[in-house]
């Protein structure tokens, strides 16, 4: 949410000017995302209190004129100071609640959004009706920028939705949306997200919600459409935009769903090279061209995926379906690499997953593994090699870490770091600082237990699916045995047994007699990547039963 | 004395293996032999059975090893899964579509 300044300040200080101190709606609500103006029994409460203010409440009243006056010359940073003195040491209950919410507003537009939706939430609690709906609007929307998942959840349920705004309804129904699209009630799910959609026109995550939808419900064709109409909307945005990639990821699975494989593999082919998404469009590539018949075509994308390059990332899929286009061309002999790698690699990191599991460990050990891979990863970016001291198989890990409640928390744990470093510079060794500190330090250890519970549980998911991987690899061994089997049958039949000159000596003979031997060191050039092309051919011939 | 016993028991051991010989007889017709037993050398057919093709032959050959047959029908292509959609994909993606990324 955008809060314009100069929408705001000449309506607001007609508006003070013309109901005194109380004055506390704001003009062009539907530009600013507040509530519209405040209803006359609240106006003249507030008009009241300033009227009649006692004379004992002299000096609160010149320091809210003082705090007021900042807050309308944009002077935000002393507004805050001068609201949270306010909030804290006025003995007038209403002027404490109204600073209450202008602190927030104030803290909010400094980008100080987890400190400002404290404020907020205790007028929730505790103030009036009025005071309780705009700070319910704010924080709503606070916790969507935020994507913080617990305050979000602590907002819905004090929402009555008919006192929001029209951003924060979008919000509120795209979350009933989801909870009715989690529980399989599709018809209901579409009904939310549309009419969240009347709210917020320009909502992308509800477009995108449709579309998820319509594919859930098994209509691609209509998922497509809604899809499109993203990726129209996005299409001003850079090639790397993210959102921009799902909206064309998105037509592309939908094609795929529909059994159109020839238009999902054209669509797929447009995520760029540098796009975050590029690394998973290749593997649903590969998917693509293997339905659609094309299995030379769909084994190219999987020799990017399985070169050096991109060695250290969790991709069991990718390495059963590049063993099973191989066994629909008869190409048995190159399917044992694959099934080698697969036991070598993916075998004892999920033992040690397992372990781990079983052990006794709390949600702070969880998080310090997470922690852990992701400094591994920023130390990569930077010195081009990964070294890391996880517990857990780190190829495994920066995978959790790429999941997106995890990313999200981790997203929202920086936010609070930077939060906590800006604090001091903005308001010094201030009362404020310390408020701030103690609510950023509260929040940080939730979210870091929560990120531990997270991990945890995609552990345990990534272990089932591994417990799947093992199976389908143990039918694709049996299938290269008969394959093979026929192949030898069919051979033997026809002219005997072949045997190669050298097929019994082992690679030692040639060391020791004075050869060297250079193992592959997985050299590959950065701009082959994606370009790789597999030029084997299908081997399959007619069996000799 | 004595010779009427010994009769007697020349008695009973030609009654139980005229009942053996019955029984026997009656098992074999339970498994169709019976009908082999009426035809003539002429009609029997010669017929050999290979088992090589169909066995898979462990490294241990004593009777604790288990003797695995392979069904020549069963197909494991059919259990392997290929992907029909990818809504959890797409699931994971909403939470990139929030805000500005």
């Amino acid at each position: 949410m955008s809060l314009k300044k100069e929408n705001l300040i000449f309506p607001l200080t007609v508006f003070i000017l013309s109901n005194g101190l109380g004055a506390f709606g704001l003009a062009n609500p539907k530009k600013n995302n507040l509530p519209t103006r405040l209803p006359a029994k609240a106006t003249s409460t507030s008009s009241s209190s300033s009227s009649s203010a006692p004379a004992a409440n002299n000096s609160s009243q010149r320091d809210w004129n003082a705090a007021r006056a900042l807050f309308i010359a944009n002077n935000y940073r002393g507004a805050a100071q001068s609201y949270f003195q306010i909030s804290r040491y006025s003995k007038d209950l209403k002027y404490k609640r109204q600073a209450k919410y202008y602190l927030g507003l104030s803290l909010y537009r400094l980008g100080f959004k987890q400190t400002a939706a404290f404020p907020f939430v205790d007028l929730v609690r505790s103030g009036e009706m009025l005071e309780k709906q705009k700070s319910l609007d704010h924080v709503v929307m606070i916790a969507d920028e935020l994507g913080e998942p617990s305050l979000l959840n602590y907002s819905l349920n004090q929402i009555r939705p008919e006192e929001l705004s029209e951003s924060a309804k979008a919000i509120f129904l795209g979350r009933l949306g989801e909870a009715s699209l989690a529980k399989g009630e599709i018809e209901k799910a579409t009904n939310y997200f549309l009419k969240g959609m009347e709210f917020r026109k320009s909502d992308n995550s509800l477009l995108y919600s449709l579309g998820l939808t319509e594919l859930v419900a098994k209509n691609p064709e209509k998922a497509v459409s809604y899809f499109s109409q993203l990726a129209e909307r996005l299409k001003s945005q850079p090639v790397t935009n993210v959102q921009k990639g799902l909206a064309i990821m998105g037509q592309a699975r939908a094609y795929y769903q529909a059994k159109r494989y020839r238009d999902a593999a054209d669509f797929y082919r447009q995520i760029p090279k540098d796009h975050q998404l590029y690394r998973q469009s290749l593997m649903e590539l590969s998917w693509a061209l293997f339905r659609a018949g094309q299995f030379r075509s769909a084994l190219s994308p999987l020799q990017t995926l399985h070169s050096p390059f991109y060695e250290n990332f969790y991709e069991p899929e990718s390495l059963l379906l590049h063993a099973i286009i191989y066994l629909f061309v008869c190409q048995y002999d190159r399917i044992d690499p694959l099934l080698l790698s697969f036991q070598k690699n993916y075998y004892p990191a999920f033992a040690r997953i397992e372990e781990w599991l079983k052990s006794p460990r709390d949600d702070a050990d969880y998080y310090v593994e997470i922690a852990k891979t992701r400094k591994a990863l920023v130390e990569s970016r930077i010195r081009g090699k990964i070294s890391t001291d996880t517990n857990l198989p780190f190829f495994v890990m920066r995978t959790v870490l790429d999941e997106p409640d995890v990313r999200n928390l981790v997203e929202y744990l920086d936010k609070i770091y930077h939060e906590r470093q800006n604090l001091p510079k903005a308001f010094g060794k201030s009362a404020l600082v310390a408020y701030g500190n103690q609510i950023l330090e509260g929040r940080k250890r939730a979210a870091q237990k929560q990120l531990g519970t997270i991990v945890k549980e995609h552990l345990k998911v990534k272990l089932a699916d591994f417990s799947g991987f093992a199976t389908q690899f143990e039918f694709l061994k049996y299938e290269v045995l008969n394959g093979k089997r026929l192949d030898l049958k069919k051979k033997i039949a026809e002219n005997g047994p072949e045997q190669k000159i050298d097929e019994e000596v082992s690679r030692e003979f040639y060391i020791q007699n004075g050869f060297r031997f250079w193992p592959f060191e997985g050299e590959y050039w950065r701009d082959e990547i994606g370009n790789f092309q597999y030029v084997g051919v299908n081997r399959c011939e007619k069996h000799v039963e | 004395m004595k010779n009427m016993l010994n009769s007697l028991s020349l008695v009973l051991v030609l009654a139980l293996c005229s009942s053996y010989a019955k029984a026997e007889e009656s098992e074999a017709k339970e498994f169709g032999e019976s009908d082999l037993t009426t035809l003539d050398a002429k009609q029997y057919k010669k017929f050999n059975v290979k088992f090589s093709d169909e066995l898979v032959k462990g490294d241990k050959e004593n009777p604790e090893a288990e003797m695995i047959f392979q069904r020549a029908d069963f197909n494991f292509k059919k259990l392997i899964r290929l992907r029909e959609n990818f809504i959890p994909e797409v699931q994971k993606g909403k939470d990139d579509m929030r805000g500005n990324k």
